[in-house]
């Protein structure tokens, strides 16, 4: 006689068990009921692993929106290396391949105690176990004058969609010998590299078609991510540090931008300084979405605090928390690394519904920008957990693209875009 | 000749230390479950499709990519991550896994 512990066991051991084919249905007597709020990197990876590990846990993902508009590439649009259409995906053939249910509505709150979320329309639904990924939220209090509103045609465009494609056409309209102003947030944010990736986009469309303008970096920090790559780069494509440079980076770390006047687009700083832009393109400093606000899963940092091992709130119970919205660090906010906790955060999830023990843990960030078409560089790292149970990069590991050979940069930039193709397909499809 | 040296003294002693960061040793489904982000495209060659292939294969390449063997952008970056065991066992986990679609 076999028993439930041995045969989960040997379920749990069989060696062929991330190959499962075809389309599996949503099981109607399933062993657990699995919400997943969210319906991004993290999110849908979630999702799709826990199907792919067992197949009896009924997992349903809450998202309102059909269509999916991915972050990673989008700032390719302002080189015209990307189409809109390359970072649009529906969630329907992950769904009907690997047996998700899907309810296109907000999760309005959740409820601990009764193990239950509440959505729009006022249904409830009840879990075992949830897995919560539902991205940032903006602070709106920093910049006076800069909120939701102005937002609209001030766009941050860090959230993919309308507001990218709205920045997009302010540089298009920009008339040759315009000025760019980019503001990025304080760390912690969504994409380390992003906005040092979109100058360089946007200066190479100038380059070609408005050579006399510029780009202003107005930056709170006075490092940022894969800086040393980057500012190589600028000078080689860029004339950066010369008098006709397309990007001037200006870090203002004991002057932060405090005001906005929207109507002239101009920014200015605690001192006073003011930079008038044709184009002005506020990054807010950020914090994790407002469902983990309203229910307690944050700490003082805006963000959510998780046990790494489990990945579980260390708030509530039977409660995790994936992506953006929690607190990895060292591992930084980007999609590759949403995708690796998705997949560490499911295969703790089946094992603590199977009562398995949770194997440790192991995350890998790759990341790329392109500076131009050609130009790719990189940023990587493992981790692991230490003796403490922290998270800590594997010293000897990862590192920057480590050449300074046009032949690297431009195999960098290829790829750059398989891994593009690759992070998807292993998300969404 | 003497930098060259130096520089793999260098190296197998950052080995040495990754291979004994971490008491336990990670469960190969573990890794190969973030090795995906990258790896799980046929479509293209670029980056190379691991699943189901000859251990002998996959250990041999995942060594020449830790010990600079083999020049590559990313694979030294990743591999330097984990001890020989784990790449090992990671080898013959993949070697008997179907290929993907």
């Amino acid at each position: 006689m076999i028993n439930r512990r041995q045969l989960l066991k040997a379920t749990l051991s069989a060696p062929a068990l991330l190959s499962l084919k075809g389309c599996q249905l949503i099981p109607s007597k399933p062993s657990a009921e699995v919400l997943i709020i969210g319906g991004g990197f993290a999110g849908v990876t979630a999702a799709k692993y826990i199907r792919l590990l067992d197949q009896r846990i009924r997992v349903t993902l809450i998202e309102p929106k059909k269509v999916y508009q991915a972050c990673p590439t989008s700032n390719w649009l302002f080189g015209g290396v990307q189409s809109p259409g390359a970072t649009r995906f529906s969630y329907q053939p992950a769904c009907d391949r690997y047996g998700i249910q899907m309810i296109h509505q907000s999760a309005e709150s959740i409820n601990p105690e009764t193990q239950q979320v509440m959505l729009a329309d006022g249904h409830q639904l009840r879990y075992d176990r949830i897995i919560v990924a539902p991205g940032i939220d903006f602070h709106w209090n920093d910049i006076a004058g800069y909120n939701r509103q102005t937002a609209e045609f001030i766009p941050h465009a860090w959230q993919a969609g309308s507001q990218t494609q709205t920045l997009l056409q302010q540089i298009q309209q920009m008339p040759n010998g315009g000025v760019v102003a980019i503001c990025p947030p304080n760390n912690p944010y969504r994409c380390p590299p992003g906005p040092y990736e979109r100058a360089s986009m946007m200066a190479y469309y100038l380059k070609k078609h408005k050579p006399r303008s510029k780009i202003l970096i107005l930056d709170p920090k006075s490092r940022f991510s894969k800086q040393d790559l980057f500012i190589a780069g600028w000078r080689q494509h860029f004339g950066y540090e010369t008098d006709n440079s397309l990007i001037e980076w200006i870090p203002i770390p004991d002057n932060p931008i405090i005001s906005l006047a929207a109507k002239s687009r101009t920014v200015e700083t605690d001192f006073g300084d003011r930079f008038q832009a044709h184009v002005l393109n506020i990054i807010p400093r950020q914090k994790a979405a407002k469902i983990v606000h309203t229910c307690g899963l944050t700490d003082n940092s805006g963000w959510c605090p998780v046990d790494p091992k489990s990945h579980a709130s260390t708030r509530h119970q039977n409660i995790h928390i994936i992506g953006d919205a929690a607190n990895y660090a060292p591992i930084p906010k980007s999609a590759f690394a949403a995708n690796s906790e998705a997949k560490v955060c499911a295969q703790a999830v089946v094992n603590l519904l199977n009562d398995q023990p949770v194997l440790t843990p192991n995350w890998i960030n790759a990341c790329y920008s392109l500076i131009t078409p050609q130009h790719g560089i990189s940023i990587a790292k493992v981790y692991k957990l230490n003796q403490h149970n922290q998270i800590e990069g594997v010293e000897a590991s990862g590192g920057v693209t480590s050449s300074e050979s046009p032949e690297i940069f431009a195999a960098e930039s290829k790829y750059a875009r398989h891994w593009f193709h690759s992070i998807v397909q292993d998300s969404f499809i | 000749m003497m930098e060259t040296d130096l520089r793999v003294l260098a190296l197998i002693g950052y080995c040495l230390i990754a291979s004994h960061s971490t008491a336990e040793q990670l469960s190969p489904q573990m890794i190969a479950m973030a090795c995906r982000g990258c790896h799980i495209s046929s479509s293209t060659q670029l980056m190379a499709v691991i699943e189901g292939q000859p251990k002998n294969l996959l250990i041999n390449k995942l060594l020449d990519y830790k010990y600079g063997r083999i020049n590559n952008t990313m694979m030294q970056r990743i591999t330097l991550g984990y001890s020989d065991q784990e790449l090992d066992a990671l080898a013959d986990y993949l070697s008997r896994q179907t290929l993907q679609p």
